[in-house]
């Protein structure tokens, strides 16, 4: 089996799985060095801690493989928070009576009202980014303030709380493997392996998945091969806003309760999990499961430190420090 | 040309991944002389010529200059010892002017220890005027010419008064003129007692200019000799280790119906009122010069470019087209001037790039199929005979030839009715050149409709069934095959009325 296994041959595989090779060494060492970090719990609560900003980080993802970025990830995920929540809050009874006026359960309204929101974003970013042809990084930052503000405005200021319990129930509820030990998968996690798989699916199988690698590769020669690129453009960020959404109204309903000013600098969490993951920034390059693995890892040294005791501030420099080596291995595999 | 050896590489090997690039090459420059240095792409040239300038280390080897061993770890190494390269892909910043590109990286400070503009613009400005080109300093990179740029790039070769000076195809964007002053340049350079290394696929060029020449073949070298003792026969056989009998295999197909036409294209200060028509089975060749809108005209065709004015009609429907999508669903294809920018994603697959074109013919109703697109790409890969390990090769990896058939092969890939192919051999090598000639003369047997432009006269004269000619975005002229000669062409060319 290890024949034909030349030296030159274990340097080049180990260089191209460099990313996934540094994650198994912190799984390694953490798992040798604290006693809870290896343990089924464990396993379950980072998956769901990773769940809600795993969802944003593969919209981002899509988005950075196409040479783009959405900076306004975090304030739409507050907003579509809000505005979701506002539908089942006994807090605000006007809105819970609109909620309530549809026949069916005011949660499944709250779940829809937020992915909404979240597309209603995405259709305003794709629209001025592919139409008005802005750079992405500044009709996202205009974005970013409109989707705090309005969230702010929605709530008037104050986080939407005492919201149903059959809301809450989608988002903390779990799927309980074992009694005695605690052992449970929260929903959100299903959740996340659905859209994981669902993304995957789209830029591996559909033409419309192959044109986002092409637009982020060279946009002018997807445009000469045929690719409506604005069409692309549009389509792409209208599904990163869904997700977005759909993570946004997750995350309250985990929280039970919607503070406007929640998700913020999510969005630099998103694009670091995506550079971590190995996707390049420059476009063309990556997948969507880089973004779960870079997701996971700093969710895992996030985790990590916090088990040995490592004070929150040295945490973020930790986490800078790993951004930046992350680029630089990710460099040197490539040149 | 002195006798005396000015710079001598010995014995370099190098080897990438596994494959061997050069295999114990030595190359010989003299003081005064124009070198053409020659081979099929892949040859191992440009490994050469950048293991010279620094950019890459030899695996084995020695280099000499004036007889003492050197080590050059880095291209400003080189550069310090007077050896600098013009590239092909030029390495200009666009939005800076002439004069700053040229000094980038030594501009002359003066007493205040700030950027000496006044003698940067007159240095460059004396370069300029010694070249005799019509360029200023102060112009901004960004809005001259290919053409232009690459003479910026020259400039600044002398600008450094460097003793050697490589040209890795430095006339592949010139018009005729330009290469004259090109050429007259290049021999003065040489007079002074400059070296010039003359990488180049063009055998009447290198007749031309050039005082020796060494011939490379798949990373060994072939030979060096006087120029005027290698016949073209011979240089041929010695690059390709095979005999070209036709360059330009023109097979003659029947010309049916018109197929396609344009009325009065028009887009301000790039070309006015083109009309001209295509028959099934044709080949249209369109002469001109650099920047007398060829490209422009056919990029707007296409849908790249938004026309102005003008009508476009494909058998015999008036059709709007707004995008290139628009005109590949009405059978229209195009093979882009500039391969690395317009024609190809350098990042993705061999596999990726070819089907981009027409997806759909990998999908089944739902998903792409993986058989599908293998299926594909074989047939068009043995179509093209495109040299790649598998068809998910990184299309960046292949050679310029091959890069070069992926892009004819994603053409091709929708199966169209009429394709645009603006300067289809431009920078490959002889033996690929020749197979893009038959496919095209193949193509016209099989009833498409080829549009051809070409900067390369005997391409245009040895291809084409009719020729029409622009100059400066107007049309001047019209010529069958048989009436078409290198001066009837020329003449219109560069004549306005």
């Amino acid at each position: 089996m290890f024949k034909g296994l030349t030296r030159e041959k274990v340097a080049h595989l180990l260089q191209k799985n460099a990313i996934l090779i540094g994650f198994l060494i912190i799984v390694v060492f953490l798992a040798i060095f604290t006693k809870t970090f290896f343990t089924f719990n464990n396993l379950f609560l980072i998956l769901k801690q990773v769940s809600c900003i795993g969802i944003t980080t593969v919209a981002m993802a899509m988005l950075i493989i196409m040479g783009c970025i959405d900076l306004s990830v975090g304030s739409v995920m507050a907003v579509s928070g809000v505005f979701g929540a506002l539908m089942v809050s006994n807090a605000n009874p006007d809105w819970l009576k609109f909620g309530s006026s549809f026949g069916v359960d005011p949660a499944v309204i709250a779940m829809i009202s937020g992915i909404l929101m979240g597309t209603l974003f995405g259709v305003f970013n794709g629209l001025i980014i592919s139409k008005g042809k802005i750079p992405p990084f500044i009709v996202t930052l205009g974005s970013m303030t409109i989707a705090r503000g309005l969230a702010y405005i929605l709530s008037q200021g104050m986080p939407v709380a005492k919201l149903l319990d059959s809301f809450n129930s989608i988002g903390s509820g779990a799927i309980v493997l074992s009694e005695q030990s605690n052992l449970q998968i929260s929903n959100t996690v299903f959740f996340y392996i659905a859209v994981v798989l669902l993304i995957d699916f789209i830029l591996k199988k559909r033409r419309f998945g192959r044109y986002i690698y092409a637009v982020g590769g060279n946009e002018v020669a997807a445009l000469a091969a045929g690719v409506n690129v604005d069409a692309v453009k549009f389509k792409a960020y209208v599904l990163s806003g869904t997700l977005v959404g759909l993570a946004g109204i997750l995350s309250v309903s985990r929280l039970n309760s919607a503070p406007p000013a929640f998700g913020n600098a999510y969005e630099l969490d998103a694009i670091a999990g995506c550079i971590i993951g190995g996707i390049s920034f420059n476009g063309g390059i990556g997948s969507v499961w880089s973004s779960v693995i870079g997701a996971l890892i700093i969710v895992i040294i996030q985790q990590g430190m916090d088990m040995l005791d490592v004070q929150t501030f040295y945490q973020q420099i930790v986490k800078g420090v790993i951004i930046i080596s992350a680029v630089l291995i990710d460099r040197n595999r490539r040149v | 040309m002195s006798d005396q050896i000015f710079l001598e590489m010995k014995d370099i090997y190098k080897r990438f991944k596994g494959v061997e690039a050069l295999k114990g090459v030595s190359f010989a420059l003299r003081k005064g002389e124009v070198h053409a240095l020659v081979g099929e792409n892949g040859a191992g040239k440009s490994t050469l010529m950048k293991i010279l300038i620094g950019m890459l280390k030899a695996d084995s080897g020695e280099i000499f200059i004036e007889g003492k061993k050197v080590n050059f770890t880095s291209m400003k190494d080189a550069l310090d010892r007077g050896i600098s390269m013009i590239f092909q892909e030029f390495n200009s910043v666009p939005h800076m002017t002439v004069a700053d590109n040229i000094y980038l990286g030594r501009e002359p400070h003066n007493k205040y220890k700030c950027v000496d503009y006044k003698k940067m613009y007159e240095d460059t400005q004396a370069v300029l005027k010694k070249m005799g080109v019509d360029i200023k300093p102060k112009e901004l990179v960004a809005s001259l010419t290919v053409a232009k740029v690459q003479l910026v790039e020259i400039a600044k070769a002398i600008s450094l008064n460097s003793d050697v000076i490589i040209m890795d195809e430095p006339t592949s964007a010139l018009s005729e003129t330009e290469i004259d002053n090109l050429f007259r340049i290049v021999r003065e350079l040489a007079d002074e007692g400059k070296a010039i290394v003359f990488i180049s696929h063009k055998i009447d060029e290198i007749y031309r200019i050039c005082d020796r020449i060494t011939v490379l073949r798949d990373g060994n070298f072939i030979g060096t000799d006087l120029v005027k003792n290698v016949s073209v026969d011979r240089l041929i056989m010695m690059m390709v280790d095979r005999k070209i009998d036709e360059m330009y295999p023109k097979e003659y197909a029947e010309i049916g119906e018109p197929i396609f036409e344009v009325r009065n294209l028009t887009r301000k200060g790039e070309f006015e009122n083109i009309s001209f028509h295509l028959r099934k089975g044709e080949i249209l060749g369109i002469a001109g010069l650099m920047g007398a809108g060829r490209t422009e005209l056919a990029e707007s065709i296409f849908g790249m470019r938004k026309l102005e004015r003008g009508e476009i009609f494909v058998k015999g429907k008036k059709v709007n087209i707004k995008q290139p999508k628009d005109a590949i669903k009405l059978g229209i294809m195009m093979v882009p001037e500039d391969r690395k920018k317009t024609g190809l994603i350098l990042k993705l697959s061999v596999k990726e790039n070819i089907l981009l074109s027409d997806l759909k013919k990998c999908m089944t109703s739902f998903y792409i199929k993986k058989k599908l697109e293998k299926q594909n790409v074989e047939k068009y890969s043995k179509i093209l005979e495109i040299k790649m390990s598998d068809e998910n090769q990184i299309v960046s990896a292949l050679s310029g030839g091959n890069q070069q058939k992926v892009v004819v092969a994603k053409a091709l890939f929708p199966d169209p009715d009429i394709i645009i192919l603006d300067e289809p051999t431009r920078g490959i090598d002889v033996k690929t050149k020749a197979e893009i000639h038959a496919l095209m003369s193949k193509l016209a047997k099989q009833g498409k409709a080829v549009i051809m432009i070409s900067s390369e006269m005997p391409e245009i004269l040895g291809i084409s069934d009719r020729i029409i000619v622009l100059h400066e975005g107007k049309l001047t002229g019209e010529l069958m095959r048989e009436e078409a000669s290198q001066e009837a062409v020329l003449r219109l060319a560069m004549s306005s009325n």
